[in-house]
């Protein structure tokens, strides 16, 4: 009963010390002024940002595809390992499940951003073909929202119900707590319900999220351009996806460790059991990158080739063997290594791979759009490439920095770790039951 | 004495400014009128009839404007009296300058000299064009000669007599103008005033009908002269249009069955199971014993 009461106090969530309301603040800095730029871009028109004729599609779009390859992380841990019967994932699963509502709300939210006529959005549903790509991941968007949040919603019930009983010396934060519990008892007919809820879930959410990241790839894919008509694009960019979602967990798993000395909870073993995930996804998604690339390189057709020497020797060179060997190759063989997979270094190659797949997508989206097969005629010169205005960079920025602040809200009021879940699987619940009789 | 003269000159000279710039105002207010160009064509269209294409310009300020909206008289001239004339009609220019008067049928003769004035109007100068021109008549058909579809044009004058060594084109009709048969751009009239146009194969039209013309194109004696057969041996054009179709192109009415059915199957199956999920919170909410 110690243990348990200790367990509780440990994840209890808790209020923020002072470097937390420094990083909550510096967010909000950051989100304020990306709403300045934003109010801008609104007054202005997309003439503000660098994007033109050639470049239709620049950083908003590179940043969506980020966002929604990271949401795919929820299905990854919570999903696949859990039927899979992994437990060790059980730390881990609240983590990954609130990395993934922060960054599907961003996702919907980054496509609202690169539309020259934010207001016009209700023609999509007005007037929206079943024919277009597009409409289709509006569809498995909020498709894929709601379920997240489901999935983020069902196991938290018996945790507000613990954390009512545990917060009743602050009655306001209780009531919440208790409302948001719908009555948990963990009676047996609310517990069959629950687990028959989260077991539909965790199938359901697998199709849908691969769903949602073949649609993405397929708006480029069906789009027929050099780097992009690929019949490959689905399974190249989920895998993409679970390399992204699985670094991001590292990286927000090491600093939520740190922060709320959870080194009991979130132990070395969830830092090589991550590790060797993500090693995995890495071999995985390495291989389809050579499929992506060699294929294309060996026919050498005049438009993949102009493409090609672009990212292999040309003016994307250094970003391209940048994200591919210190995003992939470099956190692969640091992985593959026992030490590389302790807390630390994992954490420094976590960051690696998130900063990698960052740039990924910009490197997937942009040079092919300089590149189109019918050359765009009577146009300046310097609209023959791209990069990000500065209006541009304080936008996505802001919506980086207001998924952060999604996630640091949430682990704020919501345990970092499933008390309840951690708590049957070390036995306590037994124990307290016994006590009790 | 003095001061009279002054007065005197003063007065003078005001009755002079005065009447200055009455005077001067007049003349800027009479305008000078605009020069017209007229052009004027003698049409005929066989077994329809004989008309007159006018087209009217003025040099504007961007350069030859249309002349619209203005009234023209059209004479008849005697061809031994040029000075003898007998009005037949009037006809008005459209926006775009152009008018078309149609020849009453007891004016005509076998020569003939048609005057075109624009008189007593207020912004351009009286103007004046004649045409003249010999009335001649083609008799066009289509024969099938040596299992060849071709058209036989004959060109003679009113007394029926053939005319020989003129250049007649021979075309059917599209919507933006004629496309050329016979491999020949024009063909010129034997001694019996003929020619033999052969039609290539596979010419396409609504319903395998094909609109031919042989024409006499601007001739200075005979103006222009259409002779027009109708025929219906072409090829039928087939509507391949996919527009009530349901494509992958059309607009969401006409979306494909395949792509309306599947996803919606997919979307309510989901949303479905969705549906019972958040019952399932209200059950879990109602249910704590």
């Amino acid at each position: 009963m110690k243990e348990y009461n200790k367990m509780i106090q440990d994840l209890a969530p808790k209020k923020f010390g002072k470097l937390g309301q420094i990083w909550v603040t510096f967010l909000v800095v950051v989100i304020l002024f990306a709403l300045y730029a934003y109010y801008q871009q609104l007054d202005k028109g997309l003439g503000i940002t660098n994007m033109r004729d050639y470049a239709l599609w620049g950083v908003y779009i590179s940043n969506f595809v980020f966002f929604v390859a990271v949401s795919l992380v929820g299905s990854l841990v919570t999903a696949i390992l859990r039927l899979s019967g992994v437990t060790w994932s059980t730390p881990l699963t609240r983590i990954s499940e609130v990395i993934a509502v922060a960054a599907i709300v961003m996702a919907g939210l980054t496509i609202i951003i690169d539309m020259g006529r934010p207001e016009r959005i209700y023609n999509i549903f007005l007037h929206g073909r079943l024919q277009s790509p597009i409409i289709w991941d509006v569809l498995v968007i909020t498709t894929y929202l709601l379920i997240s949040l489901l999935l983020l919603f069902y196991p938290l019930l018996p945790d507000f119900a613990i954390l009512k009983k545990h917060f009743a010396d602050r009655p306001k934060l209780s009531k919440w707590y208790g409302k948001l519990s719908l009555n948990w008892t963990g009676s047996k007919k609310q517990q069959s319900i629950y687990s028959k809820s989260i077991h539909t879930l965790s199938v359901m959410i697998i199709p849908v999220a691969f769903g949602i990241h073949t649609v993405t790839a397929w708006l480029f894919a069906t789009t027929y351009r050099p780097g992009w008509d690929s019949s490959n694009f689905g399974p190249y960019f989920i895998a993409g996806a679970f390399v992204a979602g699985a670094g991001a967990v590292v990286v927000i798993m090491y600093v939520l460790r740190k922060v709320y000395k959870l080194e009991a909870y979130i132990t070395d073993l969830h830092f090589d059991k991550m590790g060797q995930l993500l090693v995995l996804l890495c071999l995985v998604y390495i291989y389809f990158n050579v499929n992506e690339y060699l294929v294309p390189a060996y026919k050498t057709t005049n438009e993949e080739a102009q493409h090609l020497y672009g990212l292999f020797v040309g003016d994307y060179a250094l970003l391209f063997w940048s994200v591919i060997i210190g995003g992939l190759v470099v956190p692969t063989l640091v992985l593959l290594f026992r030490k590389g997979r302790k807390p630390l270094p994992l954490f420094l190659v976590g960051i690696l791979v998130v900063v990698g797949a960052w740039w990924k997508r910009f490197i997937i989206v942009t040079p092919t759009l300089l590149h189109p097969f019918l050359p765009i005629q009577g146009v300046p010169k310097s609209w023959h490439s791209y990069f990000p205005s500065v209006l541009e960079w304080t936008i996505t920025f802001g919506t980086l920095a207001s998924a952060l602040l999604i996630m640091t809200i949430l682990f704020r009021y919501l345990p970092i770790i499933p008390i309840h879940e951690t708590a049957e699987e070390k036995g306590f619940l037994e124990t307290e039951k016994t006590e009790t009789l | 004495m003095i001061r009279s003269t002054i007065s005197c000159c003063k007065s003078s000279l005001l009755i002079f400014m005065v009447l200055l710039t009455f005077l001067g105002s007049n003349i800027y207010g009479q305008e000078e009128k605009k020069s017209l160009s007229l052009t004027v064509q003698y049409i005929k269209i066989m077994k329809e009839n004989s008309f007159l294409k006018i087209t009217a310009k003025f040099k504007g300020e961007n350069g030859f404007e249309p002349c619209g909206n203005v009234n023209f008289t059209v004479y008849k001239v005697d061809t031994t009296d040029v000075s003898t004339v007998i009005k037949i009609g009037e006809v008005k220019t459209n926006k775009e300058g152009k008018a078309k008067f149609i020849i009453p049928s007891k004016f005509k003769t076998p020569s003939s000299s048609y005057a075109v004035r624009l008189e007593n109007n207020k912004t351009f100068d009286d103007t004046e064009e004649i045409v003249t021109v010999t009335d001649v008549n083609i008799i066009a058909s289509i024969e099938k000669i040596d299992s060849v579809y071709t058209i036989k044009a004959r060109l003679v004058s009113a007394a029926d007599t053939p005319i020989a060594e003129e250049v007649l084109k021979a075309g059917l009709k599209r919507l933006f103008g004629n496309l050329s048969v016979g491999g020949e751009d024009s063909y010129t009239t034997d001694e019996d005033g003929s020619i033999l146009v052969p039609i290539e194969k596979g010419l396409t039209g609504k319903k395998g009908k094909l609109n031919f013309q042989v024409i006499i194109e601007e001739s200075e004696a005979y103006g222009t002269v259409i002779a027009n057969i109708n025929s219906d041996f072409g090829v039928p054009i087939v509507d391949e249009s996919s527009f009530d179709e349901r494509t992958m192109w059309s607009p969401p009415t006409k979306t494909p069955l395949f792509l309306l059915i599947i996803p919606n199957v997919i979307l309510i199956g989901i949303w479905s199971i969705l549906l019972l999920l958040i019952i399932n919170l209200f059950k879990i909410y109602k249910s704590k014993n």
